[in-house]
């Protein structure tokens, strides 16, 4: 039911909620007409009872009269023949006119056969009545007085009840305004009631006349009639009054009953008076002597004068009644044409009130699909050309019409502000996603390059660990050799030892061979001295030998400069130099011989001299040495246990390194871990990368305002 | 003709006796100061003063052994203005003397602008000879130190021994 109420369009709902608020209007509205219908039919009621009250109540009055008639005519009046013709033909009009309203009226008061007959009144119908009385006036001349008597009452019985029925079923008792309700008792109840009486009690006062005394009963009935005529003449005189003073207050006074109501009743009143001086006179003086004539003329005008009054209260009933009916008519026109004036106006109201709020929602509808498809700048354009035809979209005009802006107008300056907002949001967020997009790059560019560093890092523990396993095993290996190194130097400080007594041998060796030395040198400079001595000899030979092959050059040059003379010379020359020449060679060797010898004695001396005092030297230095060995010793002896300690430290660096190998295989882990995180960033920044660019293309659907 | 052989390092020279005045044994010398360095130095010739050049020093860049065998070679040079002189000549092994013609010699077939006094080559079985021209010897600030000479082929030989 809801969602078909929400598939509906806004002219369609509205529709439905002016039909479903018409619809309790139109149930008022019915049973108002309703109302005034029942109204209208209540009066109507009123004066279709009324209408055929008129016939039954001047029966009423006539059947008496006839009957007085027929009685004085059978007492041998003369001329109530006459009288008799005229009253039956006032009867047989009466009825006419009450069969006539009757046959219209019958059903609706309720006073047909069948009704009737469902209450077991079927004698009162009229046309029973009406049989009846055609029987009596038949046979009325022929019967005897008690017998007329008899069938006349036969007659009007039935028609008091039928004014009975009448005055229940017609709402005459139930007239719901005063001035029709009391000139409904006059002329329906009272007057009526009061000239039934008179005219039975004319009967009565025939009779008591024409039998020729008054016996005191009549005196008294007589007086009681007397008292009741002026008891109901006051009666009618108050209602009158009464109906005469209320007249104004319900729907207007009317004219004809304030002209035609006090004359009517002081005629009646002044007929009233004589006819009780009459009934006085006779109440109390019981010697006055009164004919019939005398008794029957004041009671015939009074009744007339009755009859008169009845009429015309009758017809101002009717009157009051029609005016009732004409108010009430009037008042329904007027509240239906008013009910319809304000439905169609209502209606109008409706269409151009749905017909705007179509219009300008189909407009923004527009603008909203503008926006949908993305074409934001047409949108705005859009805006704007409504905002010039009519619409005060602009914010100085919101300000100035201030409460008084209707939800249209203010629906299209929400859409404004909003296309406004979404376009500078729009913008915000294209520029937002440029550089989120420059941002996420540069990131995935840091998560590469970070990603790599941790790469380059993990290799770099790597190494570093391998290098602190290597510290390890070269710490370890270090220790071992430590250890070697401290069993090899308590193993020096033994051989010290040993090789302190060696030095010691060698220290007396190194005196024995200084002494030997010395010797030798002595032994060598003797041979030099020697030798010295054979030099000179050859020296001498080798100058001689030298000065001859310069003697014999000399000559060879003189013999050649001597030409041919010199030949002989040259040729002696020549054999002195060869001789010359050998000896010079020998003693040319020897003389090197020796010179050589010589040097290289002199060689040898200044090399054993060298040597000796090398020898000498190494002495005292060796004497040095062995006491510096001897504290090296010392220091040897000292240092093993330092070797120790140190060996100990090593190990402690091993222990250390190999934790730090350990420490570094976990950061290795660690960057692992990094790197793989790394990776997954970068993952998640590639994503953002993409999400950016949908953003971006989701963004570009839009034409926004640069 | 006869030559006068010696030796300069390891190489033999020679020089044509004709020009050879006397060959004595080697002397002490007068220094002289801001000489080049193959002017050995001045000696005393029988009464001249005669300059010493030094042949291994001006040929090998060294100087000459003090040996027996070195000796000063007596020459008579002629300058260019046709004047003669006296120049002494420190040689090692200055002991032979070679006897070839003229026509044995071969040039060298190359000549040396700083060394125009070395001439043609000859060759016995201990191999070559190269000859010292005199003419082209002493430089000429060497004459400074020369005095006249009046060169005698043949003049009295007698008294060379020292």
């Amino acid at each position: 039911m809801k969602k078909y109420f929400n598939r509906l369009k806004i002219l369609h709902k509205i529709i439905i909620s002016g039909l479903i608020f018409a619809l309790p209007i139109c149930i008022l509205l019915y049973y108002m007409i309703s109302g005034f219908n029942n109204n209208i039919d209540f009066a109507r009621m009123e004066i279709w009872g009324s209408r055929l009250l008129t016939p039954l109540t001047r029966l009423a009055e006539l059947i008496p009269e006839h009957q007085l008639l027929v009685r004085l005519y059978l007492q041998g009046d003369t001329f109530a023949q006459e009288k008799i013709d005229v009253s039956t033909k006032k009867i047989d009009e009466s009825f006419a006119i009450l069969i006539a309203e009757g046959k219209k009226y019958e059903k609706v008061l309720r006073i047909d056969e069948k009704s009737l007959k469902a209450r077991e009144m079927e004698k009162i119908h009229y046309s029973k009545v009406y049989k009846i009385w055609q029987e009596l006036n038949k046979n009325c001349k022929n019967n005897s007085t008690v017998q007329n008597d008899i069938e006349h009452e036969m007659v009007l019985q039935p028609i008091q009840a039928l004014i009975k029925r009448l005055g229940d079923t017609s709402n005459m008792v139930l007239d719901p305004d005063l001035d029709s309700l009391y000139m409904m008792d006059v002329a329906i109840v009272t007057m009526p009631k009061t000239l039934g009486k008179l005219s039975e009690f004319l009967l009565f006062g025939e009779s008591v006349i024409f039998k020729g005394f008054r016996s005191r009963e009549d005196i008294v009935k007589f007086s009681v009639f007397a008292a009741m005529m002026e008891e109901d003449l006051e009666r009618v005189r108050q209602n009158i009054a009464t109906a005469l003073r209320e007249d104004k207050n319900y729907y207007g006074s009317s004219n004809s009953l304030q002209a035609n109501m006090p004359p009517s009743l002081s005629q009646y009143e002044s007929f009233v008076t004589p006819f009780l001086v009459v009934l006085k006179r006779f109440a109390n003086d019981p010697d006055s002597r009164i004919s019939v004539a005398e008794f029957l003329e004041p009671a015939r005008t009074l009744l007339e004068a009755g009859a008169q009054l009845r009429e015309v209260s009758l017809q101002e009933l009717q009157i009051l009644l029609s005016k009732r009916i004409d108010n009430f008519s009037n008042k329904k026109l007027i509240a239906l044409s008013l009910s319809l004036i304000a439905l169609i106006l209502a209606a109008i109201i409706i269409l151009i009130i749905s017909r705007g709020i179509t219009r300008s929602l189909g407009k923004v509808i527009d603008i909203a699909g503008e926006i949908a498809a993305g074409n934001l700048q047409q949108a705005v354009e859009s805006l704007e050309t409504m905002g010039k035809s009519g619409f005060n979209l602009s914010n100085k005009a919101e300000h100035h019409t201030g409460q008084n802006k209707n939800e249209i107008v203010q629906l299209f300056q929400a859409i404004s502000t909003m296309t406004s907002g979404l376009d500078a949001l729009l913008t915000q967020v294209r520029k937002s996603g440029i550089q989120v997009t420059s941002s996420s790059t540069q990131i995935a560019a840091a998560a590469r390059q970070l990603e790599a560093t941790v790469a380059e890092q993990a290799s770099s523990i790597n190494e570093v660990s391998a290098t602190s396993k290597e510290i390890s095993a070269t710490a370890q290996e270090f220790a071992k050799t430590m250890n070697r190194v401290a069993e090899m130097s308590s193993r020096a400080a033994d051989l010290a030892s040993a090789s302190m007594t060696s030095l010691s041998d060698i220290n007396a060796t190194m005196k024995i061979l200084l002494e030997n030395t010395t010797e030798s040198f002595g032994k060598l400079r003797t041979v030099d001295e020697k030798m010295g001595n054979i030099t000179q000899v050859i020296t001498t030979i080798t100058k001689v030998a030298n000065q001859i092959n310069l003697l014999s050059l000399n000559a060879a040059i003189e013999a050649e400069k001597a030409g041919e003379y010199g030949t002989g010379f040259s040729v002696v020359a020549r054999e002195i130099r060869r001789l010359a020449d050998q000896t010079a060679v020998a003693a040319i060797d020897i003389e090197v011989l020796i010179i050589e010898t010589q040097g290289a004695m002199k060689e040898g001396m200044s090399a054993v001299e060298t040597y000796t005092d090398q020898t000498m030297t190494s002495t005292e230095k060796i004497a040095e040495i062995s006491v510096d060995l001897l504290m090296a010793i010392e220091h040897t002896q000292e240092l093993a246990p330092q070797f120790e300690s140190a060996n100990q430290g090593m190990q402690v660096q091993s222990q250390s390194a190999a934790q730090i190998s350990e420490a570094m295989g976990q950061l290795n882990e660690s960057a692992k871990q990094t790197r793989d995180s790394l990776v997954e960033f970068k993952g998640v920044t590639e994503q953002l990368n993409e999400a950016v660019r949908d953003l971006q293309n989701e963004v570009a659907r839009f034409s926004i305002s640069s | 003709m006869l030559f006068l052989v010696f030796e300069i390092g390891d190489e033999r020279y020679c020089l044509e006796v004709s020009r050879i005045i006397e060959i004595t044994p080697m002397v002490i010398f007068k220094k002289i100061p801001h000489a080049p360095a193959y002017v050995s130095g001045l000696f005393n010739y029988r009464g001249t003063i005669v300059p010493v050049i030094d042949l291994s020093i001006l040929i090998a860049g060294k100087p000459s052994r003090p040996l027996f065998s070195t000796r000063i070679i007596l020459v008579d040079y002629v300058s260019e203005d046709k004047v003669h002189h006296i120049l002494g000549l420190l040689a090692e092994r200055a002991t032979e003397t070679i006897s070839c013609r003229e026509e044995d010699f071969q040039p060298p077939g190359i000549e040396v602008d700083e060394a125009q006094y070395l001439g043609d080559v000859v060759f016995d079985e201990s191999g070559m000879i190269q000859r010292v021209r005199i003419e082209k010897l002493p430089p000429e600030n060497i004459r400074d130190y020369q005095q006249e000479y009046e060169f005698v082929a043949l003049k009295e030989n007698n008294d060379f021994l020292p």
